[in-house]
């Protein structure tokens, strides 16, 4: 597999090295990605045509297309105000008690996040809540540490809800409606489980006057929304966006082309000033999925990650549920600590030879890459690298974010306190995740 | 520029400021050390925001939608804090010497409407918009009655 030793070390080298600047914080990703990837590039271990090329393992546009129609819809559609209005209708639903109120905001928080972006989900939903705590003059804390755990469990749940889910369903071929019959069942049962944790563990610290339960009531939803007819207009595009995912494999169309088209479709409805949506897309995590991929291009190139699927070939052959099973746990506790992206990013490629290893001779690309054995650790990957972001407040962009509004309102979650969730929780779902694989797929 | 500048020390409680403030019709207060040395400037507009939630802006009018009891706490126990907690620190000064169009300029592009005036870090005076509305209402020095 290996042709030239020194080009595979050079090309190892520098993905070790950027991988552990990324997990240090020693400098911003985006940079330690787009240097690893110039210097591949310069030292020539893979071709800039293939590294640009998806079809040859390089950058998948298929995942920055997608991303980027999504975050257009959402900027232009975040000014509207329909997703405060959300968020208002359901404390309003929960009458203002308390733990109704943590159970339907992290519903809200979840149902949003199986959609759009887990970041863009909390950027509204975080200081929503802490005008509903303040107004309940209760602490913010738990809705926020819920909403956080939310925003991760309703990410996993379908093909748009987490980048992860994304490069999966691009790498493996898998469309929307497969994540929605694979993924959604175990999500919700997660989501349940989390629930009633939720419960158990801030009962007896959420207690609210009645007076302050009424001040909810007295909420108007409606002056949430800014534009009445910019509202109307991105819940139509949206609908119709999300009908495009749902049938875009009977349509011959890649997730991305959805995206996209329900970007143009809004940016053409909306007139939304073209700069100012733009300035909002979030090019420096584009740009961060771009040099990534372009650095694992050359592991490819160079016949690393060929070498460590050969293994992973003898494993998956001897006991391939094991080897699923260990690759859950292995993909939740690598995303607690480092970005699950560039996991992700590096898994895939090796699942992909693992396929056409494990293929019989004649099988069709896509049919190899979704037999049977093959569907468990594409799943469990995606179940560990999304809720593996829950075990830590770094474990992933939402817990970050969120983190950071709760600090500037004077009420810091803390990493340790955090942990104190985070921990039993991720371990309960990853649980949950492994009985479900155990029982769906290799029985 | 005016010369006679109301100032507070860094330990001057935030209600006695307020009393100042009302008393003087001065808009914005300069934060002076024993030594005469600008620490900051306290400002009406720093105060009220003082009383709202960080998170204010990403609300929106969804603020208005009740009464809340942290704008109460808050306007009670505001006026206790000394001054050194609530002012603000490194906003533009100008010195004596700097050109009347670069403090107009300062004005807008900082959105401040008074800046203090200093000498090697030291308060000498402080300048407002209203000196500048002066200007057009006076174009030439021998109009202004204030010389």
């Amino acid at each position: 597999m290996i042709e030239n030793t020194t080009a595979a070390v050079a090309a190892g080298a520098i993905f070790v090295i950027a991988y552990a600047l990324i997990a240090t914080e020693r400098l911003h990703r985006t940079v330690v990605a787009v240097a690893g990837a110039a210097a591949v590039l310069v030292l020539r271990l893979v071709p800039q045509e293939k590294a640009f090329s998806a079809q040859h393992g390089g950058v998948d546009w298929n995942v920055i297309f997608l991303l980027m129609g999504m975050m257009i819809i959402v900027a232009i559609t975040r000014r509207s105000g329909l997703f405060q209005w959300m968020a208002i209708k359901a404390a309003k639903a929960a009458k203002g008690q308390p733990v109704r109120m943590l159970i339907l905001l992290s519903a809200v928080t979840a149902g949003l996040s199986a959609f759009l972006d887990n970041v863009t989900t909390v950027l509204f939903m975080a200081p929503i809540t802490l005008l509903i705590a303040d107004a309940l003059g209760i602490r913010a804390i738990p809705m926020l540490v819920a909403e956080i755990l939310a925003s991760n469990i309703g990410g996993t749940a379908t093909l748009i809800g987490d980048p992860p889910n994304i490069m999966i369903g691009s790498a493996a071929k898998l469309g929307f409606l497969s994540f929605l019959v694979h993924l959604t069942p175990i999500s919700v049962i997660v989501f349940i489980a989390f629930a009633l944790m939720l419960v158990l563990l801030f009962r007896s610290h959420l207690k609210a006057p009645p007076d302050a339960m009424a001040r909810i009531a007295g909420f108007d939803e409606t002056r949430a929304i800014t534009d009445t007819a910019l509202c109307r207009a991105c819940v139509v595009v949206l609908a119709l966006t999300f009908v495009g995912f749902f049938f875009h494999e009977f349509l011959h169309l890649e997730p991305a082309t959805i995206a996209l088209g329900g970007a143009a479709l809004l940016l053409l409805v909306s007139r939304a000033d073209i700069t100012e949506v733009l300035h909002e897309v979030e090019w420096v995590t584009l740009i961060f999925f771009v040099g990534l991929f372009v650095m694992v291009a050359a592991l490819i190139d160079t016949g690393i990650i060929g070498t460590i699927a050969k293994a992973l070939v003898a494993r998956a052959q001897h006991s391939p549920g094991g080897t699923a099973i260990a690759l859950l746990w292995l993909s939740a506790f690598a995303s607690g600590i480092v970005d699950n992206i560039p996991f992700v990013a590096t898994v895939n490629p090796m699942l992909v030879d693992l396929a056409r290893e494990l293929a019989v001779p004649g099988m069709e690309p896509v049919e190899m890459l979704q037999t049977p054995v093959m569907m468990p650790f594409w799943w469990a990957l995606a179940l560990g690298a999304c809720l593996g972001g829950n075990f830590t407040l770094v474990g992933a962009s939402a817990n970050v974010v969120v983190a950071g509004i709760a600090e500037r309102a004077h009420q810091p979650i803390g990493f340790k306190r955090y942990l104190g969730y985070g921990i039993p929780i991720t371990l309960l779902s990853i649980a949950l995740c492994t009985v479900y694989l155990w029982l769906r797929y290799l029985l | 520029m005016t010369r006679e500048v109301s100032t507070v020390s860094p330990d001057t409680t935030v209600a006695e400021a307020a009393l100042l403030m009302l008393s003087t019709r001065h808009g914005t207060l300069p934060v002076v050390d024993s030594g005469g040395r600008l620490l900051g400037v306290v400002s009406k507009a720093t105060l009220v925001r003082r009383l709202l939630p960080e998170y204010l802006e990403q609300v929106g009018d969804l603020y208005r939608s009740g009464e809340f009891e942290p704008f109460r706490e808050n306007v009670e126990t505001v006026g206790m804090l000394p001054v050194k907690d609530v002012l603000e620190a490194g906003l533009p000064t100008v010195t004596e010497e700097t050109p009347l169009a670069e403090v107009a300029a300062l004005m807008i592009t900082r959105h401040v409407r008074q800046v203090p005036v200093v000498r090697e870090g030291v308060l000498v005076g402080i300048v407002g918009m209203m000196d500048i509305i002066g200007q057009i209402a006076w174009p030439t020095p021998e109009d202004n009655p204030d010389g």
